[in-house]
């Protein structure tokens, strides 16, 4: 798969994990409803978790969407190893939230279950970007 | 020197000359000029390799300390909600096997999409919502609202006195953190005699053993949102020609409710009143 390719799966993929953040943020921000089949949305946005220090965690997921999306502009190794950085740290807060969700909470949400799916896929996209970059001829 | 000796000079230097240029155009196995610039690319090579590392443990870091500070957050929501004073309150455990997992929002209990519809009036100090809370409603809210068949809305009263007032507004206020029903069912499970038992350690802790910051819900039990929720309700009683309480009304959400007649507080009677207006 050509660059120009990941980066296009890639930035469809950041679009709607900022969608998706957008919308949780926007039902927190407003009490708004969250459309959850489950039931769980609820019970985990109105955990002690929901917030770090009263920052949102969606605002936090919002942010990291948008800055991955930043690093897809250019093709270059620093914007690739940023968009490697960004994926992985969201990657590994990603895993611990879905710790939380189905060991401490007991509750899921199934708006932040896609969204951290979303983020594993991501996040080996940019792997691949990072290893292409790696494999590419010397550029002496 | 002869003309022979001159030939063998000129000979000798030729084959000289043969010997020195083959070595001047071979290929040198060590060529200091060709060495350069490989290690050139091989500093190229290492500098995204390098680069690529520091991303890796820069982010391992960012979200390990998310994680860590994630942990903090909580724990110090916890501790600023735990309870100042030493008061017991009965019916926590109850209380959360009833609930926990249960969607509330405000004053709804259970999904926003269920079909039906009840509605609960009752004073927070009033002894058969006391025995409702206790005896029939864990099993409705087990075989009706888990399901997703039937939503409940609260609509407190307070006419028993100022008790009823200041139970009354500092569960709406926990409303505010959806933890309504919680803190009115173990207000119910802790009620004690007319107009003496409602102290603001009781009420703290129930909010707390609900799930809720204490602090957050006292700050606001005076707000225009509280004061504005409870004349709501009491507008919407008086229009419902509530009489007394408990009082229910069922029907379909978003349509006409109708009053469910109960004879006894038990679940069998409740389970047929509801029935008839739900199935």
């Amino acid at each position: 798969m050509s660059d120009r390719a990941l980066r296009l799966v890639m930035a469809l993929l950041a679009v709607t994990t900022t969608g998706i953040a957008g919308y949780l943020l926007y039902s927190d921000s407003t009490d708004a409803s969250v459309a959850c089949s489950t039931g769980g949305c609820e019970t985990v946005e109105q955990s002690q978790y929901a917030d770090i220090f009263g920052v949102p965690v969606a605002l936090i997921g919002l942010v990291g969407s948008i800055a991955i999306l930043l690093t897809l502009v250019r093709a270059d190794t620093l914007s690739r190893a940023a968009g490697l950085a960004f994926t992985v740290s969201a990657l590994v807060f990603a895993t611990y939230l879905v710790v939380l969700q189905l060991a401490v909470i007991d509750a899921v949400c199934e708006w932040c279950m896609v969204n951290d799916a979303l983020v594993a896929v991501l996040t080996v996209l940019a792997g691949l970007r990072a290893l292409s970059d790696l494999n590419a001829p010397i550029r002496a | 020197m002869s003309t022979k000796s001159k030939k063998r000079a000129r000979a000798r230097a030729h084959a000289h000359q043969q010997q020195v240029r083959p070595q001047r155009h071979s290929r040198p196995v060590v060529a200091p000029k060709r060495r350069e610039p490989e290690r050139r690319g091989h500093r190229l090579a290492e500098a995204p390799r390098r680069l690529y590392a520091y991303a890796l443990a820069v982010a391992v870091l960012a979200g390990a300390l998310l994680i860590a500070l994630s942990q903090i957050s909580a724990r110090e929501e916890t501790t600023a909600a735990a309870p100042r004073s030493g008061v017991a309150v009965a019916g926590i455990a109850e209380t959360a096997a009833t609930f926990d997992g249960v969607p509330q929002r405000g004053n709804v209990l259970g999904s926003p999409r269920a079909p039906f519809q009840l509605v609960v009036y009752s004073d927070l100090q009033c002894g058969y919502c006391a025995k409702f809370a206790s005896d029939v409603l864990p099993t409705i809210v087990r075989d009706y609202v888990r399901t997703g068949k039937v939503q409940m809305v609260y609509r407190g009263l307070a006419f028993l006195g100022p008790d009823s007032v200041t139970a009354l507004q500092t569960t709406t206020a926990a409303g505010r953190q959806n933890r309504l029903w919680n803190v009115s069912e173990l207000l119910y499970a802790n009620q004690g005699l007319e107009n003496a038992w409602v102290t603001d350690d009781l009420l703290r802790s129930s909010v707390t053993a609900a799930g809720a910051s204490a602090t957050r819900a006292f700050a606001e039990r005076d707000s225009a949102y509280v004061t504005a929720t409870i004349d709501r309700w009491a507008s919407m009683a008086a229009r419902d020609g509530v009489q007394g309480v408990p009082a229910f009304y069922a029907g379909r959400r978003g349509g006409e409710l109708e009053p469910l007649a109960i004879g006894a507080l038990t679940v069998p009677e409740f389970r047929a009143a509801l029935d008839s207006v739900v199935t």
